[in-house]
């Protein structure tokens, strides 16, 4: 059961994800999309439930547990209510979605392998992930009193939730604290290759799915390097929020879809609860969404629902987090972050050129940086439709936020350069994936590739 | 645009399919190569012996049953205070910069955050633990 019960947790995780799905009225349930999109909707909700029952120190197995499959039996419930009230048949599952899914899904499998009976060994994983899970097991609420003890600042008491709500529910379930971690994780990376294979297959076939799936798959960053803390089978949360912020673009990218606010809402807040580099990038992509759909009621309703929520869940997690120390030089927003940015802007040289040198780093990334500027010149000659460039526009922002996380940071003495070194591709890591989502438009036929 | 053709695609299936086996390859190598442990996790080598003795001085430093432990900080300490501090909850590990060299130093700055132990790696990367006397105790 040590390195099983993780699977359990997620198993439970999913079914209240995938019957929410069902009861939001979309009928592509047993796609890798829909399976992708389960996952991330169990995930928040287990961090949602964690956090509800963490007001009363009640964080464990059977409650946890017990409240995601109660949640799951009414969502099915209402689901088979719609289904019974709508006519429209159910979107078949061809097996030219998983076909083409496959070796997406077999990197996922050797993710698995990697993981499966290894300690969690690297530094971050170790003490702040994986120790907040442990002390969330032991104390019953996502914010425990331990972690109030300022010699546990740097371990980030005060990072979202998501991550260490999961792993805590698998820890209550009898996960090894050691060897039964890891084998969770991948399943982010299954649900961001799963989301980012439905929106390719649907703008341009199912060969560009499979070609860009599978490349993305196989960014060794995402999928299966073990250095740095990167890749699915460590025990972090940078695969995570990757997988939120592509199924965040790829809901607000199809607005029109069904129940996409409902959808947008829970995964805004899913994203803002997983990393704090989340919270900051989800409220950019809210706010350039807005201004680009200005005159589209569709458009602005999207954007409307994404900042509500994320909104909602950064208010909620930083009143609930009130108690939890911030290690000395850390505090990116009470410290007048525009003064410390215009401070520091003597460090953008440094932080530029590390950032070019890490682009090209072909043993992390692969093509797809390189990629990038190609895609941009072909949008340029093709002109590529307004969500090509509204990609665009989030993967420059997002990077601009690293940059501006690095010029900003005061961490140990303002060490800068040295931070870079063991965070930054896990931060770019975060973005990757809307590079993928912008060929989609290009290899598209021109005809589908318009809006 | 038009589709491609499918010699593209059949192209990019057989690229996709190599990398894919270069992987396996890939991490069936590593799997066999470093095993299941943190010491091999971390590459092995003198930084993988020291993890290795940290990890087998666990049951030593919990029967102490101290609530606080400090340990001294070296140049490429971080994976030794990561895996304490995870392996060792719920006691509280609080990494410190003095007693290196001047143990008295350290106690000094293990009484200051509170700590009832102290563990740090002798030159000799072997593992040393101290219960920490109280002020004015000698040793």
């Amino acid at each position: 059961m040590g390195t099983l019960a993780f699977g359990v947790a997620w198993a439970l995780a999913f079914a209240a994800g995938i019957s929410s799905l069902r009861a939001l009225g979309r009928r592509d349930l047993w796609t890798p999309e829909g399976v992708g999109l389960g996952l991330l909707l169990g995930a928040t909700w287990t961090a949602v439930l964690a956090a509800a029952l963490s007001l009363f120190q009640l964080v464990g197995a059977a409650t946890l547990g017990g409240a995601l499959a109660i949640v799951a039996a009414l969502a099915w419930q209402r689901g088979s209510k719609r289904a019974a009230l709508d006519a429209a048949p159910q979107e078949p599952t061809t097996t030219r979605d998983w076909a083409t899914f496959l070796p997406a899904l077999l990197v996922v499998g050797l993710t698995l392998f990697q993981a499966f009976g290894r300690p969690v060994y690297n530094v971050d994983a170790q003490r702040r992930w994986v120790l907040r899970a442990q002390a969330t097991a032991a104390e019953g609420t996502l914010v425990p009193t331990s972690f109030t003890d300022e010699a546990l600042a740097t371990s980030h008491p005060s990072y979202p939730p998501l991550v260490p709500a999961l792993a805590a529910l698998a820890l209550t379930l009898g996960a090894d604290r050691d060897t039964g971690m890891r084998p969770g994780f991948p399943l982010f990376l299954f649900a961001l290759l799963g989301v980012l294979h439905g929106f390719v297959r649907r703008r341009a076939g199912p060969s560009a799915a499979l070609l860009l799936t599978s490349a993305v798959a196989l960014t060794p960053a995402l999928g299966l390097t073990d250095q740095l803390g990167l890749g699915a089978a460590a025990a972090h949360a940078d695969v995570a929020l990757a997988a939120f912020l592509t199924a965040l673009a790829v809901l607000v990218l199809e607005a029109e879809r069904p129940a996409s606010l409902p959808l947008i809402a829970a995964v805004a807040l899913g994203a803002v609860w997983t990393k704090n580099e989340g919270m900051a990038f989800v409220l950019v992509m809210g706010v350039t969404t807005l201004v680009v759909n200005l005159r589209t009621p569709r458009g602005l309703r999207a954007s409307a629902t994404l900042l509500a929520s994320a909104l909602v869940g950064i208010v909620l997690w930083k009143w609930l987090a009130r108690d939890m120390p911030v290690a000395p030089g850390e505090d990116y927003v009470s410290g007048g972050i525009l003064a410390v940015l215009a401070a520091n802007l003597e460090r953008l040289p440094t932080i530029l050129e590390r950032l070019g040198a890490e682009f090209l780093t072909w043993r992390l990334w692969g093509l797809a940086w390189l990629a990038v500027p190609v895609a941009l010149a072909l949008g340029l000659a093709r002109r590529a439709p307004r969500g090509f460039w509204l990609l665009a526009l989030w993967l420059a922002a997002g990077i601009a936020l690293v940059v501006a996380a690095y010029v900003a940071t005061g961490w140990k003495d303002n060490n800068y350069s040295v931070l870079m070194e063991v965070s930054l591709a896990r931060l770019i890591a975060h973005h990757v994936p809307l590079a993928f989502l912008m060929w989609a438009y290009l290899l598209a036929p021109r005809a589908e590739a318009g809006e | 645009m038009n589709r491609a053709p499918g010699s593209f695609w059949l192209g990019a299936l057989v690229l996709a399919l190599a990398a894919l086996g270069a992987s396996l390859a890939s991490v069936a190598q590593d799997r066999v190569l470093e095993g299941g442990d943190v010491a091999a996790a971390w590459g092995g080598g003198e930084l993988g012996v020291r993890l290795t003795r940290l990890e087998q001085a666990l049951p030593a430093i919990e029967a102490h049953g101290w609530r606080r432990v400090a340990i001294v900080r070296s140049a490429g300490s971080n994976p030794m205070i990561g895996l304490l501090q995870q392996r060792l909850y719920p006691a509280v590990v609080v990494p410190i910069w003095q007693g290196q060299s001047d143990l008295e130093r350290g106690f000094t700055a293990a009484r200051k955050v509170g700590a009832e132990g102290l563990v740090r790696m002798s030159k000799a990367g072997q593992v040393e633990l101290f219960a920490v006397p109280a002020p004015g105790v000698q040793r």
